[in-house]
């Protein structure tokens, strides 16, 4: 690969993980998600000083065009990530719901203690 | 015998107060009938009116939708020990009148017990064609999936013993659940029954399907979906014991 070529990408994937890691110091994403990216991001910069095994790959899959493997995997990738982010997103809606319910039927029993209290109050 | 009707409520400010005066008449022999209304994330004066006029209610803080709504009133039937649970529609279209007929089919061993239209040619309630073919449709479904069955899978007049209610209140689909919830009863190895009951037009408020086309036609592909899901995923409960 051209040298100037591997130069930026190296350089591409420093920044992306200097983003992510600040991104947690500012608690903008969980520890965790950052991991799974930070990994990404290795696995990518031991891909750009790989070639030759990728292209060896490749002709073994059957993907004649190297660029075309690794855009395949990318998007599989991301795909995979997506519906992760989905799971999340289902997870969390059902923790919402049990919040929302059980605090609609505290204020509920709040309401009845008060009325209780209030009650007994007059009757002194 | 303690009875609990559960009343989802959303945007229902003018119907409310007559479905809870109406309630309030209804009457059992052996039994006491209590009610709670589930205000779900309302944006009208449903809030408002309940603390107006005193009505005992559930308040929702965020919008949940209908099934989020009803298995509130579950867990409050679960929480207040409560012998058997009645859904019962806010909006006029359910009568009081058969609360009596529910119970006593709950009393005579079902599990669950739905108020249907269709058992018998009972009510006068007309629907467009359109809508009765979806539901015969899902019938056909739900009766592929069970070997049962059940003429009015939309009906949300139901009544409940205490197994259901536990079931329920653990778990319950949280949008259109009705069909959904039949089959994983049924296939849960609970006993369910369909007596003949007479509905009324809704007064107030719209249908939430009849607000655009493609509303009814996403609610078939998604409870349609939901009840394959459900017949796929459920075992019989006791089916480890055995």
């Amino acid at each position: 690969m051209n040298k100037n070529l591997t130069i930026f990408l190296v350089c591409l994937c420093l920044l992306t993980i200097i983003v992510i890691f600040s991104m947690v110091k500012k608690k903008k994403i969980l520890f965790k998600h950052a991991l799974l990216w930070s990994l990404l991001d290795i696995v990518l910069l031991i891909a750009v000083f790989t070639t030759d095994i990728l292209l060896d790959f490749a002709n073994l899959v059957g993907i004649e065009v190297l660029s075309n493997m690794v855009f395949l995997f990318g998007f599989i990738i991301v795909l995979a990530i997506l519906i992760g982010v989905t799971t999340i997103v289902a997870e969390q809606k059902n923790k919402i719901n049990v919040l929302t319910q059980e605090l609609g039927i505290l204020n509920n029993r709040v309401r009845e203690l008060e009325n209780e209290q209030n009650n007994g109050n007059n009757k002194k | 015998m303690k009875v609990l009707m559960i009343i989802p409520a959303y945007n229902e400010e003018k119907s409310i107060v007559n479905t809870v005066k109406m309630l309030k008449k209804a009457s059992l022999k052996n039994g006491t009938i209590d009610y709670v209304v589930v205000n779900d994330g309302s944006r009208d004066n449903t809030k408002k009116v309940c603390i107006e006029n005193d009505i005992n209610f559930i308040d929702l803080p965020n919008n949940l939708g209908i099934g989020g709504a009803v298995q509130t009133g579950y867990k409050y039937a679960l929480y207040n020990d409560y012998d058997i649970a009645i859904q019962f529609d806010g909006d006029g279209q359910h009568d009081a009148n058969y609360i009596p007929n529910l119970v006593e089919e709950i009393e005579k061993g079902n599990d669950i017990v739905i108020g249907s239209r269709f058992v018998k040619e009972l009510s006068e309630f007309k629907s467009t064609f359109i809508r009765r073919v979806g539901i015969k449709w899902l019938s056909l479904l739900i009766k592929i999936c069970t070997r049962k069955w059940i003429y009015d899978p939309t009906s949300g007049f139901r009544a409940c013993n205490r197994k259901i209610i536990k079931e329920f209140a653990t778990d319950y689909p949280i949008d259109y659940p009705e069909p959904d919830t039949i089959v994983t009863i049924i296939k849960k190895g609970y006993k369910v029954n369909e007596i003949p009951v007479k509905m009324n037009e809704r007064t107030d408020g719209v249908s939430s399907l009849n607000t655009n086309i493609f509303k009814p036609i996403y609610y078939m592909i998604k409870v349609s979906f939901a009840i394959i899901i459900s017949a796929l995923s459920t075992k019989k409960v006791g089916a480890k014991d055995e």
